[in-house]
């Protein structure tokens, strides 16, 4: 699987996991404007598990942008 | 004067293991929180008070770049407590918080710092009025 790809499928298991959404509702256009189950709480847990899964460090800019899918797959796909 | 106010589910955690609430508050937590949180019968919880604390200072702030930005000073317990923001923003705004029906409501404002609490002890109190 491409690496692009695995990230996706790893961001939708973990946007599953921490939201209690369906991992089929989970895409593009999936973001915290339009799940109401993504609240700033679960942000935070987000943001702690993708740091362990990804063998990352977010700084806290990073992590009050990354509301959606999409930008979470972006900044993974990124070095660093 | 400004005034920021929060309501979290005190069993939004519930579904999270142990290491993941632990983790969590790693990220979160400045060194009194972490003080505070150890001492409370339930490490989720505790994350979940001080969190709502740091929303409602954090929306009465004003000019934080995030909740993480923040730090508090709780006294209290899980129930009822009151917070101030730790150096060097201690002199802005107060904070209290309390436990009604399963949820947390978390108080905070400029100005005196008894005032989040006489706040918080109005809104519970015509809250139980109202309900109970």
């Amino acid at each position: 699987m491409p690496p692009q790809q695995a990230i996706e499928l790893r961001v939708r298991e973990l946007l599953s996991q921490v939201t209690g959404e369906p991992i089929e509702v989970i895409g593009p256009g999936f973001s915290q404007a339009t799940a109401a189950s993504w609240t700033s709480l679960i942000h935070l847990m987000l943001v702690s598990q993708i740091e362990r899964e990804f063998a990352t460090t977010l700084t806290n800019d990073e992590i009050r942008d990354l509301t959606s899918f999409e930008r979470i797959v972006d900044r993974l796909a990124r070095p660093g | 004067m400004s005034v920021g106010i929060d309501l979290e589910r005190l069993d939004t955690l519930d579904r999270f293991d142990h290491a993941a609430v632990v983790r969590a508050g790693q990220r979160l937590l400045g060194v009194a929180e972490r003080r505070w949180c150890a001492n409370q019968a339930s490490l989720a919880q505790a994350v979940i008070v001080i969190f709502c604390c740091r929303e409602a200072a954090f929306k009465c702030h004003g000019n934080s770049a995030t909740v993480l930005d923040l730090a508090l000073v709780p006294t209290g317990d899980l129930s009822f407590g009151e917070a101030t923001l730790s150096a060097p923003r201690n002199a802005e705004i107060a904070v209290a918080w309390r436990v009604v029906d399963h949820q947390v409501l978390a108080i905070a404002a400029s100005g005196p710092s008894n005032l989040p609490s006489e706040l918080l002890r109005r809104v519970s109190g015509s809250h139980e009025a109202t309900v109970f």
